[in-house]
This record gives structure tokens, sequence and C-alpha cells, in this order.
């Protein structure tokens, strides 16, 4: 990955406790969990790593080896994107860098000097536990709260915003 | 989405205020008050037809004294209008999640202008004020007659440690209550009137407001309950009680006004002990484990979707109480009483200090 990575700013809300991660979509009605290692990894992510610092992280606290690791960080970075859950930082970026995306309840806050990554990620997995493969769980159940009314309720003649009679 | 621009937004809350006056002199001015926690509301209706709608939805919250207050509602019905009512200034195109127009930090008056009711929610921020406008009392659907103004109450209660979400509570005042969690139809009514019909108190089967400012506490907000057929059957006794359309539409829920059936089971407040994530499993009810992320996940999306007009900061709150107490899953099974001994067996542990039993309830054994 060679451009920067943000959360989903607009759209993104997310919080992780006890090792787990809730990552709802605003825009789409859908919403995800992680746990594990793919907590961690979007901890990292969350607290503006990039790729390949994420994939140093995990690797240096688990048993697996650095490549299937980074495959793995890979596999969940494009899972992610695809879900709209992280975005391309727009303007120049360096290679590998990564832009600090939004938490839910401080939206946005870029890391200081003297924070580290692993300080903000959570959780902190021993080191040299079993490596697990990250799995984004993705929840579709409340889609409906995105799709409503105006399409299938407005009265075609008169337009919105005529509701449709009985 | 295009967004019209906030000068627009206001000009256009400056008319409906307009509106609503010339439509309370026609049809008569009325007001009313409302407590919500320590947060005083006032309401000014314009006609009868409203005003009554309204303060039975919200009877258990009306006061009696007319005093100061920390907002205003202005409400009317576009049929009261003379001359009619004027054309909303945006398009559908302008409408975001739930009918959220406006609302991008910073902007001083944001309108939420639902489809299915048609209801017109405005706020000016700055000055504390807001409009409630629908297209007639009549046509109101039942959904937004049971719980009305969810839109208003979410903008003008909400705070850094208060917000207003999609989850029930029942316990009593002794040890204090559970945050009913979950999805619509995961259970969360089965068990507020499994609870209320065990002589349990009731604060909501669906809305509420969380204050997080200290230990969480769940606050009533309306007095009525709806049941669908499946509650009906279940709870044959409170089904007597419930009240549906003439001419009911199809999914349409009876309303069981708690406050005026069983106004003494009705609590203002529960201290929050424990989240209960309930599942409609059948057989024996039965309590299982649950970690705090399973209560967030149950908590925040149902809330956050409903509820979109913070951006889903409501978020960090729901965590606060998934972090404070411990959650368990409910297995609903087939016998209401059994839901009731799950709410109980709870309560007991968390005033014990200790964990509730796990193994499945029985329907016969003692409380």
């Amino acid at each position: 990955m060679a451009s920067k990575l943000t959360i989903n700013p607009q759209n993104v809300v997310h919080e992780t406790i006890d090792g787990e991660t809730i990552l709802i979509h605003l825009g789409t009605g859908t919403y995800y969990s992680l746990d594990g290692v793919g907590a961690q990894i979007w901890g990292l992510l969350a607290a503006g790593a990039s790729q390949s610092e994420v994939a140093a992280d995990v690797a240096s606290a688990s048993d697996a080896d650095r490549a299937a690791v980074e495959q793995a960080v890979e596999s969940l970075v494009e899972e992610l994107l695809r879900e709209e859950l992280l975005a391309l930082a727009p303007g120049d970026s360096a290679l590998g860098d990564a832009a600090p995306g939004g938490s839910t309840s401080e939206p946005s806050s870029p890391l200081t000097a003297s924070e580290s990554l692993s300080e903000l990620a959570e959780p902190e997995p021993a080191v040299g536990v079993p490596f697990v493969a990250p799995v984004l769980r993705k929840y579709t159940d409340m889609q409906e709260f995105m799709l409503v009314d105006p399409i299938h309720d407005v009265d075609v003649d008169a337009g919105w915003p005529h509701v449709k009679a009985g | 989405m295009s967004k019209p621009a906030d000068a627009g937004l206001e000009s256009f809350f400056e008319a409906g205020a307009r509106e609503q006056a010339a439509a309370a002199a026609a049809a008569g001015e009325h007001e009313r008050m409302l407590r919500f926690a320590d947060c005083r509301l006032r309401l000014r209706f314009a006609g009868s037809a409203l005003t009554d709608l309204i303060t039975t939805a919200f009877a258990p919250r009306l006061l009696e004294d007319s005093g100061t207050a920390d907002a205003t509602i202005s409400l009317w019905e576009e049929s009261r209008v003379p001359g009619g009512a004027q054309p909303v200034s945006w398009t559908e195109a302008d409408r975001g999640a739930r009918g959220l127009v406006g609302g991008a930090e910073g902007d001083r008056v944001v309108a939420i202008h639902e489809a299915g009711s048609m209801a017109l929610t405005m706020v000016d921020r700055d000055a504390g004020k807001l409009l409630y406008r629908i297209p007639d009392v009549a046509s109101l659907p039942w959904w937004e007659r049971a719980a009305p103004l969810r839109a208003a109450l979410f903008l003008a209660l909400g705070g850094p440690h208060r917000h207003l979400v999609h989850a029930g509570a029942v316990g009593d005042q002794q040890r204090g209550g559970v945050l009913l969690a979950g999805a619509g139809g995961s259970g969360k009514t089965t068990v507020a009137l499994a609870s209320l019909q065990a002589g349990m108190s009731y604060v909501a089967d669906d809305y509420l407001l969380l204050d997080t400012e200290a230990a969480p506490v769940a606050w009533n907000m309306f007095g009525i309950a709806k049941l669908d057929a499946g509650h009906l059957a279940r709870f044959p006794e409170l089904a007597l009680e419930t009240t549906i359309s003439a001419e009911p539409v199809p999914d349409e829920k009876a309303a069981l006004d708690v406050h005026r059936v069983m106004p003494r089971a009705l609590a203002s407040s529960l201290p929050i002990r424990a989240v209960l994530v309930p599942r409609i499993r059948g057989g024996h009810a039965r309590l299982r484990p649950a970690s705090a992320g399973e209560a967030l996940l149950a908590l925040a999306p149902s809330t956050t979707f409903q509820m979109p007009f913070d951006g889903g900061r409501v978020i960090g709150a729901l965590a606060a109480v998934a972090r404070a107490v411990p959650a368990f899953a409910l297995d609903v099974g087939d016998d209401p009483s059994e839901l009731a001994q799950a709410v109980d067996r709870v309560l007991d542990a968390r005033a014990a200090g200790r964990a509730p039993a796990f193994e499945p309830i029985s329907a016969g054994a003692a409380r």
C-alpha cells in the first residue's frame, strides 16, 4: 500500500472495548466487529500507523512469520477499504505513511510526539501469542434504516414529500 | 449530498415559527411542561388535538407548574395553518440519513424531515428553540403516536453525558435495573412486559434517556409500550388493556398505556446494574455470559442508525455503559415468567456482588 490510509471520517464511527472493536458505517447502515488481532490492527490504523508499521507491530507480538502477518494485514486493509471503513487520504503521501483517523468520541486527533502507537492501539497482546488471521464480521440487518421511505413511500404523481395513499 | 445553505434553513425556521403562531392563533394555544431527568421542556401547541395526542404519550413526564424551561418546542399541524403551510425549502436529494437536512458541524439550524410520518423537526441550537410540524393528527402513523418527538428530544435533551437511546429498562428501586439492548425484534419488549407483569418497575421497552455522567441511569421518556401480535398472544392480560387504530395498517402495534393502566409500575428512573441482551430462542429461558463488546454491538448500531443526528457520537456513551456494568445474554424462551426470573437473577447477583447462575430457568422454580 503506497498511499496514506485514513478512517472514513464522514461515515464511520468506532469503539474498541475489551479487545473487541465495533465499527458503524453511517452511510450504508452496515456495522462490523473485529476481535483479537483484527482489533489490534484497527487500533494501530486508527492511531495513524502505516500498513507496514502495523505488520511489524503485529508480527513482533506473535509467533507468526513476518510474511504471513503482512499478507493478513494487507488482506484486512483491502477489505476495510472495500467496505469504505478506511479511505485513501487525499493529497501527497509518502510511501507507507498513514493519516490518523477519527475515533467516535474524539474525531481525527493526530498523534503527538510523546504518544507511541502501541500505547494508543488496543488490545495489546502478549508477545509470542499464536497468530490468528483477522476476520471482519459484517452485519447488514439494519440497512433498512438507510433505505427508508423516499423511494418506497413517495406518491409517484405528486412527488416528494407527498406520501402514497394507503 | 447537496445541502442547502444554512442561511436558508435559518429563514425557513423563522418562517416556521411565524406559521406556528398563526396556527395557534387560529386553533387555540395550549402549553404543557415536561421533565426528563433534570431537563425541563416547554411545549407550545396549536390546537387541542395535537395537545391531547402528545400529552397522552408523555403523561408520566408532565409537570403541573409552568416555570422556566431549558428548551421550548412549538408544535402544530399543517392543516391548522390559515392559508396553508409553507412548502419545505429543500428537495429529496438534500435529505440525509433519517431525513436529516443540514447538521454539519457549526450549523445553527438543523432540520429532520422524516419520510413516512412527514414530521418535520427543526432546531435552532443557539436559541434552544425547536419546531415540530406534522401534516395533521388524523394521518399521523401509529409509531409516531406512541413515541412522538424522538428527533426533537434527541436534539433537545442530548448532551455529553445524556443520550436518547434505543433500549429498554426494567428492575426495581431496591436493586436497580437492567438495560435491555438489541435491535427491533430481539426481545426487549417481551422481557420488559414479562417483568412488568411480574411486578417489577418499568422505565421503557424501546426508548429511554440514558445518563452516563456518573453510574449509568435510565430515565423514562414515554408512557406507552408497543405490542405486536406475538406480545398480544404471550401477554393476554396486558393485551386486554391495549388499544389500536380503528383501521389498523399491516404490522401496526397495539399501544399499552403503562402510565394509565399500571401507574405504580412506571418508574421515572432506574440505576443500571447490568446490560441484558435478549435473543429469541424458544425453550427455557437462560442467561449466558456476554462480553462488553457484545453489549456495545447490541446497543450502538440500532441507536445510531435510528437517530444518526449527532454523527454517531452516542457510541462513546454507550461504550462507557458497557465498560461500567457487566453484560449478559438472555435466551428468550417460551414462558414469559422465566424472563422475569432471569431479570431477578441478574439483579440479585449484582446486589450480592457475584455472577448470576447460568443454568436454564424453570418456570416452576421459586424466584
